[in-house]
């Protein structure tokens, strides 16, 4: 039996004896009083829920959502969070921020002003201030599916290219609880998703010059944003024909009649994007990236056109036949089942039952894909709460008082957290505010890194608005052939997908370095001249009183829902306690968490 | 250093899933398999070889890498890649055999340099095919074809896994690098020969170096960044054991695993990261960061033993859809450059004939413009480097680009050469059997040969000590004929097969080159170079006259007969049409030289 543990009971007066074999079951465990079990139980939840619906959840979050799931029920709770979730306005865009920045631009280093950085401060700032959480979440989960890019701006940008990005994600946010039809719409017209996808400046032929319309497009619309490559039923699986093959939803005929839709779109400039850049190629700087793009109809290929068996008649203008093609491929029978699938690894889970992306697809599909309700049925699925609930367990210790322990209902729940997730809830929760470097080199390069971090091999970052490709920051089936994951396959035939694994062996750099930051620095008081570098004093008021095993408790509880082992806590006792700077020894226990499965892995 | 216990059970078990799969004879049952695995004793692996793969990202317009010069093909040429067509002054031919004249973009001087010395070649028009098509069996759906063409993702997945049926699955997610590594982890002494295959860049193209038993060491964007996590040893022991904690959840126990993996391999790698100065010093780029690293890698496999060595390099930007024909042209000139100093290491390493350097990629490109790029096509050109054959086009280029038999719309090219060919001519290079062939590549065998390629190698030819051998020169119909005891050697018509037209090979040890000699014995039994244009028959105890056999490239399936330590004026031994037997310089090739042993 583990010291910890040993010390814990004997504090409650309690002797061990051999009968209580808790510790092979046993996930985290809190002992508390007997009157605080349902509210602990009911933390445990609501960081959980809150985990998946927020960029992390505050103290403050957390305990006033247990609260009402103590009052009103667990699903109750959740319906009116989201509800008020949903109806919130958007107090502050991306655009805001970086335009505030441009008029006060003193305290950055004069070669640094022309960076694409001031975007990447925008996206943290929001993520960790703003109270539309949900709105926050939603942006980033779209901003992975439907991923834009700066990553190919290559030298030669100035400071208001920062304003692409910006747009593109307070596009994102304007459409996070719309319908897909909409948002679709929204993101074709982006300029920046133009400049990525190359469908700004597309023309129909022209026999003369030999040219065709580009093909990019109209593929990924089909392909990421929609029906995806392979037919799909409503429970997610892919349809095998008779001859055991998956059965493709398009050729390469359809996406090339799907390209000349999307020709003459061109991009736009003036207070209402009034004046058109007649241009061969777009023009992809600054003010060009502010406004929507708009049609010049004699570049849009006025032919008829026929894509997957629906036929789009000659004649039709630039925007209605766009709008036309998204209602074809919103309403195809596989764009719900792919697209909840999706959905579900932002947000929940890696691996959905059938049954679950069943029930939400299927909500998907009556609704066109309105977030309201999808939402709903992505967070009130029987399957997602009864997780909730019985993950949760109580051992009664003693008259008085019981162990309240985690423990996974199902061994493929959940999901690995998105790394820059990790960061924006420690901001979060230590109430840290996101400073913007100050004008040394070393921590110009620690922001660039900062929530970013090396992705896929070498290129890229997952930095929000820096996707190295249109798949996006990872093989969204990603799996591995060995370990724990190989062998779950073997043994059962299960195929088990996490995305966000793909980048662990890269972002575990970078969890170490800051490890090393916080730790070394010790001056987790100060606030620190890098972004990402967390102030945790807030913690430290609220908690001053606490022992520091209360405080890994506390931790535990608001970071983990309760998933702490006993051996890590143990082992930060044991090795940290005696370390006499109270805040050096909570950067340490930080760091440690940043690089624990606990903290990493929510389920 | 991987856990080969279970590699045996692994390994197993996927041969046994992968046999119920309709695509695979019933050749791949377990005794098949045991037979394999027993031809493999441990420590069976003695020389040194490695593979680097390099994978361009987004599909390379690698029609515009290997170009047509000749008038009517480089107007048909020009005449569909329009604003893309390079103009002919700015292309270098190359010296080749080829039928059609060929040549590759002016920043490409390096390539075209390492072409013409023999270092470097290509492989015309490859991509996805899991059986031979025609253009008409395309269209009219009558033979199976891959799946997902044209998608990025999908695409990517066949150039990786060599498995052209299966988009999902475990068989899906390991490349035919770690298949391979698999069969031969098996055979050797702990898998410690064998692994393990290092990526240094190109993001998910480490799938082609996973197997059921091994998965690849990431070294990308080099490993001086972990040694953070060195800096503090109170936070790295809490975290290391942290890493052994949760294993009943599936993601979490296996996220430990994979950041305790990490952990291990790299201190694995900075154990074989030992500084070498390169004659050549690689550009400080992309792909010469990640050369440089492998080539490091390479200099120091002693310092662990390793007998097999696999890479993965790679970078983006290769998804032209807008793109220009100066930018392509410059991402040409990288990886030319790159190679160059590439290609030089590996002789400064003395490993230039061991170590096989090919690229890879998503597909061609169309080769109609759209208007500012180009979309995604289907075949396309690659690069072999090192152990191959030098100056060479393999596979065949289209006939005309745009509107050819191999046109399937917009100039895609429908493949001449499935990837499945281009990795199993590597794959039995690099030890593969014919019989383990499948296994690696499940679909080569609907290719000839296994899939293997001709004359990208040369397989040294190995006689047989105990067997009797005719030697011919088929095209002039002609026999080598040595009577008893005579000091002449001649010939003779092909259909005489008497004792005089077989002879033997007797190897001698220290050199590892042959002697011929008369099957029927005499005094004179041996053939013997002496400096001079007629061969002449000597005795047993005479020293001169060791052969090498050497693979003909020109005529695959005949090989050279050289006595390597003559003057190179008389070198190569040659059999006229009308019968005359002489030594020639060893400059000559064609038919007169072009011997095929025939067991008699």
């Amino acid at each position: 039996m583990k010291n910890y543990f040993k010390s814990q009971l004997k504090k409650l007066g309690m002797l061990l004896t051999s009968g209580l074999a808790l510790s092979s079951t046993l996930q985290a465990e809190l002992i508390v009083l007997n009157e605080d079990v349902e509210l602990q139980a009911m933390r445990y939840r609501a960081v959980n829920f809150l985990q998946g619906a927020t960029m992390g959840p505050t103290r403050k979050e957390s305990v006033d959502l247990a609260d009402r799931m103590l009052k009103i029920g667990i699903e109750g709770a959740i319906e009116e969070w989201l509800d008020e979730q949903m109806a919130m306005e958007i107090d502050r865009t991306h655009l805001d921020v970086v335009l505030a920045f441009q008029k006060s631009m003193n305290h950055v280093r004069q070669g640094d002003r022309g960076r694409i950085i001031f975007f990447n401060h925008a996206w943290i700032s929001n993520a960790v201030q703003q109270k539309d959480q949900l709105r926050q979440r939603m942006t980033f989960a779209y901003s992975q599916i439907y991923p834009a890019s700066i990553h190919h701006f290559g030298t030669g940008t100035n400071f208001t290219t920062n304003r692409a990005p910006a747009i593109f994600f307070d596009t994102l946010a304007t459409h996070a609880f719309s319908n897909h039809d909409n948002l679709l719409q929204a993101i074709t017209l982006n300029p920046l998703m133009g400049g990525w996808l190359t469908h700004a400046h597309n023309r129909k032929a022209n026999a003369n010059a030999g040219t065709l319309p580009d093909e990019n497009y109209a593929r990924e619309i089909m392909q990421l944003f929609s029906c995806g490559l392979f037919s799909r039923s409503s429970n997610g699986n892919i349809i095998i024909d008779s001859e055991g093959n998956p059965v493709e939803n398009f050729t390469n005929e359809d996406v090339a009649e799907m390209a000349k839709i999307f020709t003459g779109l061109v991009t736009t400039t003036g207070n209402n994007g009034n004046t058109l850049s007649t241009a061969s190629s777009p023009r992809l700087n600054g003010a060009w990236y502010q406004t929507p793009m708009a049609p010049i109809e004699d570049r849009h290929d006025r032919t008829r056109k026929t894509v997957m068996g629906n036929t789009f008649p000659a004649g039709v203008n630039t925007i209605p036949e766009i709008q036309s093609a998204i209602d074809m491929i919103v309403d195809h029978p596989s764009t719900a089942p792919h697209m909840t699938l999706r959905l579900l690894q932002r947000l929940t889970a890696s691996n959905p039952s059938n049954g679950y992306v069943r029930r939400v697809a299927n909500v998907w599909a009556d609704t066109r894909g309105n977030m309201t309700h999808v939402l709903k049925a992505v967070f009130l699925d029987r399957e997602y709460i009864n997780n909730l609930v019985e993950s949760v367990v109580v051992t009664p210790i003693n008259n008085n008082r019981s162990l309240v322990s985690y423990k996974p209902v199902d061994k493929l729940s959940g999901k690995v957290r998105e790394n820059p997730l990790k960061w924006t809830q420690l901001h979060r929760f230590f109430e840290s505010r996101p400073q913007f470097p100050k004008a040394n080199a070393g921590a110009f390069a620690m922001y660039l890194d900062g929530i970013g971090v090396p992705s896929r091999g070498a290129i890229g970052y997952f930095q929000p608005g820096w996707a190295p490709d249109v798949f996006g920051y990872y093989d969204w089936e990603h799996t591995d052939t060995l370990g724990p994951i190989g062998e779950h396959t073997e043994q059962t035939g299960e195929l088990v997908t996490a995305p966000e694994l793909e980048l662990v062996p890269t972002t575990m750099v970078s969890d170490f370095a800051y490890a090393d930051t916080i730790g070394s620095r010790g001056g987790v008081r100060a606030a620190g001249s890098f972004s990402h570098f967390v102030n945790v004093s807030g913690l430290a008021k609220a908690q001053r009183n606490y022992t520091f095993r209360q405080l890994i408790d506390e931790l535990d509880t608001f970071l983990c829902h309760g998933k702490m082992s006993l051996e890590l806590k143990e082992m930060i006792v044991d090795r940290y306690g005696s370390v006499g700077n109270s805040d050096t020894r909570l950067g340490y226990t930080i760091a440690t968490i940043m690089s624990s499965s606990e903290y990493s892995v929510t389920y | 250093m991987k856990k080969n216990s279970q590699n045996r059970r692994k390994f197993l078990t996927d041969c046994g899933k992968m046999s119920s799969l309709p695509v695979l004879s019933t050749m791949l049952n377990m005794s098949m398999f045991n037979s394999i695995m027993g031809a493999r004793p441990s420590g069976s692996i003695t020389d040194y070889k490695a593979i680097i793969y390099c994978f361009m990202q987004g599909g390379n317009d690698s029609f515009n890498m290997l170009i047509p010069t000749r008038n009517s093909e480089y107007n048909a040429y020009a005449n569909i890649r329009r604003s893309f067509a390079h103009e002919r002054k700015d292309i270098i031919p190359l010296k080749s055999d080829h039928p059609q004249q060929l040549g590759v973009p002016n920043s490409m001087r390096e390539v075209a340099n390492m072409f013409d010395d023999g270092d470097l070649s290509f492989v015309a028009n490859v991509g996805a095919l899991v059986e031979p098509l025609t253009i008409s069996q395309f269209r009219n759906g009558s033979r199976t074809r891959p799946h997902g063409l044209f998608a990025h993702d999908a695409q990517q997945r066949v150039w990786h896994s060599s498995f052209g049926l299966r988009l999902r699955g475990q068989e899906a997610n390991r490349g035919w690098i770690g298949r391979m590594l698999d069969i031969l982890n098996e055979g050797a002494n702990a898998g410690s020969e064998v692994n393990p295959s290092i990526v240094v860049g190109g993001g998910s193209a480490q799938r082609i170096l996973r197997g059921a038993s091994v998965s690849p060491f990431s070294a990308a964007g080099g490993t001086s960044q972990f040694r953070l996590h060195n800096q503090n040893n109170r936070v790295r022991d809490v975290v290391d054991a942290s890493l052994r904690s949760h294993q009943d959840h599936v993601l979490q126990a296996h996220y430990n695993y994979v950041r305790e993996e990490t952990i291990e391999q790299t201190e694995f790698i900075r154990s074989i990261e030992r500084g070498v100065d390169f004659e050549v010093p690689f550009p400080d780029d992309d792909w010469g960061r990640q050369f440089e690293q492998i080539a490091n890698y390479i200099a120091n496999r002693d310092l662990v033993g390793h007998k097999r060595q696999s890479f993965v390099a790679g970078r983006g930007g290769f998804d032209g859809h807008r793109s220009s024909r100066g930018g392509h042209s410059g991402m040409m000139g990288d990886l030319s450059k790159a190679l160059y100093a590439l290609n030089a290491a590996l002789k400064q390493l003395g490993v230039h004939d061991k170590v096989v350097v090919c690229t890879g990629s998503d597909f061609g490109r169309t080769l109609s413009p759209n208007g500012s790029g180009t979309d995604h096509g289907w075949g396309g050109n690659h690069i072999v480097m090192g152990a191959v054959q030098g100056g060479k086009i393999f596979g065949e280029y289209p006939e005309r680009l745009g509107g050819g038999s191999t046109d399937v719309g917009r100039g895609r090219q429908l493949p001449t050469t499935a990837i499945d060919q281009y990795h199993a001519t590597i794959a039995r290079w690099y030890g593969i059997s014919a019989s383990e062939m499948n296994l690696v590549i499940p679909h080569a065998n609907n290719f000839p040969n296994n899939g293997v390629l001709d004359g990208m190698f040369l397989t040294p030819f190995e006689p047989n000590p105990n067997l009797e051998y005719h030697l011919d020169v088929p095209n002039n119909g002609v026999r080598l004929f040595a009577q008893a005891d005579s000091s002449t050697l001649s010939s003779l018509p092909m259909s005489r097969s008497g004792i005089n037209s077989r002879w033997k090979f007797v190897k001698h040890e220290a050199t590892g080159l042959y002697y011929i000699e008369r099957a029927g014995g005499g005094s004179s039994p041996r053939i013997r170079n002496i400096g001079q244009t007629n061969p002449v028959m000597q005795q047993h105890g005479n020293k001169g006259g060791r052969f090498v056999i050497f693979p003909n490239p020109n005529i695959p399936g005949t090989f050279t007969l050289d006595v390597p330590a003559a003057p190179s004026d008389f070198r190569r031994l040659r059999i006229t049409a009308n019968g005359n037997v002489s030594f020639v310089s060893d400059s000559n090739a064609g038919n007169a030289v072009s011997f095929k042993l025939t067991p008699a």
